[in-house]
């Protein structure tokens, strides 16, 4: 298990050092700085003394290793646009913002998914259950910005329950926490569905049938238990993807999270805090990848640990 | 399986698998409805201009944000260009983002995902690093970063996009060419001396096309998303091209009261992507109705 852990973290390291080069050199060999196409863009000598002051006048390969040691040091460097911030800073101004609808969204669509899902599995084929898959697939497939101008039109404008937009107290984040649970309730109410409807065909159940199990027994010992095992495996992807924050309900409802950032760090061309940023992202990614395999494997000892895709 | 389900199917005459699967799709409705949301968006994407009372360019200030009415049905815009024909052209680039993006993930996921599952050994161990990696990066941010620098045509927008997409098409065919690479077929067609570019294309290939064009129609509303994403945030298309995704961020400004600046692009952007996606689930489930409920 430690081996297959320490295994796991080590192919992390090595896909994010790839990530990390890859990245440097794009942002390194695509055209443009921010002081040559700013808002006031620098000339001549005040140019070059800039560039000089954040070193893109060495060799690439010398700002790269330059780089990785300031990282290894979990320095993610300064902003080009706010001088006197780190790029952490800048980061850490988004965050809270952002890990609070992300918790909330969670929170909600996740226990309500897994409702719903066993719900439409218990009643199988009804009106109800036809309802919740085409609802479920709605939710994943619209893009959350248009439902979340639906609901500033509905809610916020004809009903006039909730600001518009805006940030600072609790209903203001009413309607970017539904626009943004949809899609993450109906993967979990699709999936929970699934995975149910599966346990229920299952030859253990048929046998507690048999020894004549009262049906709650059944469902909650053998039919619930067993089916909520798959859905760990979408954590991997729903928990940092929430985390770091839906750009555009951000964008929508005007709330200072981390995604606002990014979409203004790429406008400013602000090269430290765009790689910062995507260096979080994907060490976020990864590990919670990794600890979603492992939690799969101890909640289903079935599943041997073993690597590759 | 469900007792109604089974008895349709006991019910079904014998038929030929090409027969089986287009008499599976039609008895789904939500599927034939999604077909035909598609049908009618291809049909309008390469009409727009037939289509569309007036161009996509044509303002007339006096008449600006004007609500829905006879002479405008979808109201006007905030510099007075009729709103019915900037969507229609609107979702002329929706769909030539979609189609757009598939040709250029297809052609690079395809080849990657084909030699990787085929010759397998060291391609393959290439391969799969080159997977683990990408699904590491998120694509959508790096197609935003890519956007800083390609300009805000609906080129760059399918390029940027397609150039960071292909993950999932790699990751399929390279599972689809692993899981023939070995059947009977393929060995009997080795043994009577078949070349392994022969084996490739002309056997194992058409086995591979039903999964793929199931992935297709689900990654067509993904990339038509991401576009309308992208310019949402002002990182896409830029005017006077119309993208639903941009005139729904538009709307915001106007949004207290001018309400349908912000309700035709977000629905229709809704339309398109719900028709391709039932279109998918549709095709999924007759090509293998086992593979899901």
């Amino acid at each position: 298990m430690t081996g297959y852990i320490l295994g796991r973290l080590l192919g992390l390291f090595f896909s994010v050092l790839a990530i990390s080069l890859i990245l440097f050199l794009a942002v390194r060999w695509l055209p443009g700085t921010p002081w040559i196409e700013g808002e006031i863009p620098l000339t001549g000598s005040a140019r070059d003394n800039m560039i000089r002051k954040y070193g893109l006048d060495e060799p690439v390969w010398k700002q790269y290793a330059k780089y990785l040691w300031n990282l290894a040091h979990l320095d993610l460097g300064n902003s080009y646009i706010y001088k006197t911030d780190s790029v952490w800073k800048t980061i850490a101004r988004g965050w809270p913002a952002t890990a609070k609808i992300g918790t909330i969204t969670l929170l909600v669509s996740i226990p309500l998914g897994i409702i719903i899902g066993v719900a439409a599995s218990l009643k199988q084929n009804s009106i109800f259950d036809y309802a919740m898959t085409l609802t479920a697939t709605a939710g994943i497939t619209v893009p959350n910005f248009a439902v979340a101008v639906w609901l500033v039109l509905f809610v916020a404008i004809y009903l006039d329950l909730t600001p518009t937009q805006g940030w600072g107290t609790w209903q203001h984040m009413i309607l970017p926490v539904i626009a943004y649970s949809l899609a993450p309730l109906g993967l979990v109410a699709r999936f929970t569905r699934v995975s149910m409807l599966e346990a229920m065909r299952s030859d253990y159940v048929r046998t507690a049938r048999a020894k004549g199990l009262n049906e709650p027994t059944i469902v909650v010992r053998h039919i619930f238990k067993n089916a909520l095992i798959p859905i760990i495996t979408l954590f991997g992807p729903l928990l940092p993807n929430l985390m770091t924050g839906s750009i555009f309900i951000e964008q929508t409802f005007a709330i200072p999270g981390l995604g606002r950032h990014f979409v203004t760090s790429i406008f400013d061309r602000d090269y430290p805090v765009i790689l910062g940023m995507f260096m979080l992202v994907a060490v976020l990614f990864g590990l919670t990848y990794v600890i979603s395999d492992i939690l799969y494997t101890w909640a289903d000892p079935r599943v041997r640990l073993t690597r590759g895709p | 399986m469900s007792s109604a389900a089974l008895e349709a199917q006991l019910r079904a005459p014998r038929r030929s698998n090409k027969a089986t699967f287009f008499w599976r799709f039609r008895q789904n409705k939500l599927a034939v409805m999604g077909l035909g949301i598609v049908v009618v968006l291809i049909f309008v994407a390469v009409f727009a201009n037939f289509i569309a009372p007036t161009g996509y360019t044509e303002a007339v200030l006096s008449e600006s944000r004007q609500f829905p009415s006879w002479s405008h049905w979808f109201g006007t815009d905030q510099i007075g260009r009729d709103y019915l024909s900037r969507s229609l052209f609107g979702i002329r680039t929706s769909i030539m983002v979609g189609f757009g993006v598939q040709l250029i993930t297809l052609s690079i996921g395809f080849t990657l995902g084909a030699l990787g599952g085929y010759l397998g050994g060291w391609v393959d161990m290439i391969v799969v690093r080159i997977i683990e990696v990408a699904t590491g990066i998120p694509s959508l941010l790096v197609a935003m970063f890519l956007m800083a620098f390609l300009g805000h045509s609906t080129w760059s927008v399918i390029f940027a996009l397609g150039i960071t997409g292909w993950v999932v098409e790699t990751r399929l065919t390279r599972g689809q060419f692993i899981a023939f690479r070995d059947r009977e077929f393929v060995v009997a067609a080795r043994a009577i001396g078949a070349s392994e570019l022969r084996i490739a294309i002309m056997h194992i290939f058409p086995n591979v096309i039903p999964v793929i064009a199931v992935l297709v129609a689900f990654q067509i509303p993904a990339a038509i998303f991401n576009e309308a994403g992208l310019s949402f945030l002002g990182l896409g298309i830029d005017e006077p091209t119309p993208s639903l995704g941009k005139m729904v961020s538009t709307s915001l400004a106007y949004v207290r009261t001018y309400w349908h600046m912000g309700l035709f692009p977000s629905v229709l952007i809704a339309f398109i992507t719900l028709g391709f996606t039932f279109m998918g689930d549709g095709l999924r489930d007759a090509l293998d109705p086992t593979m899901n409920r």
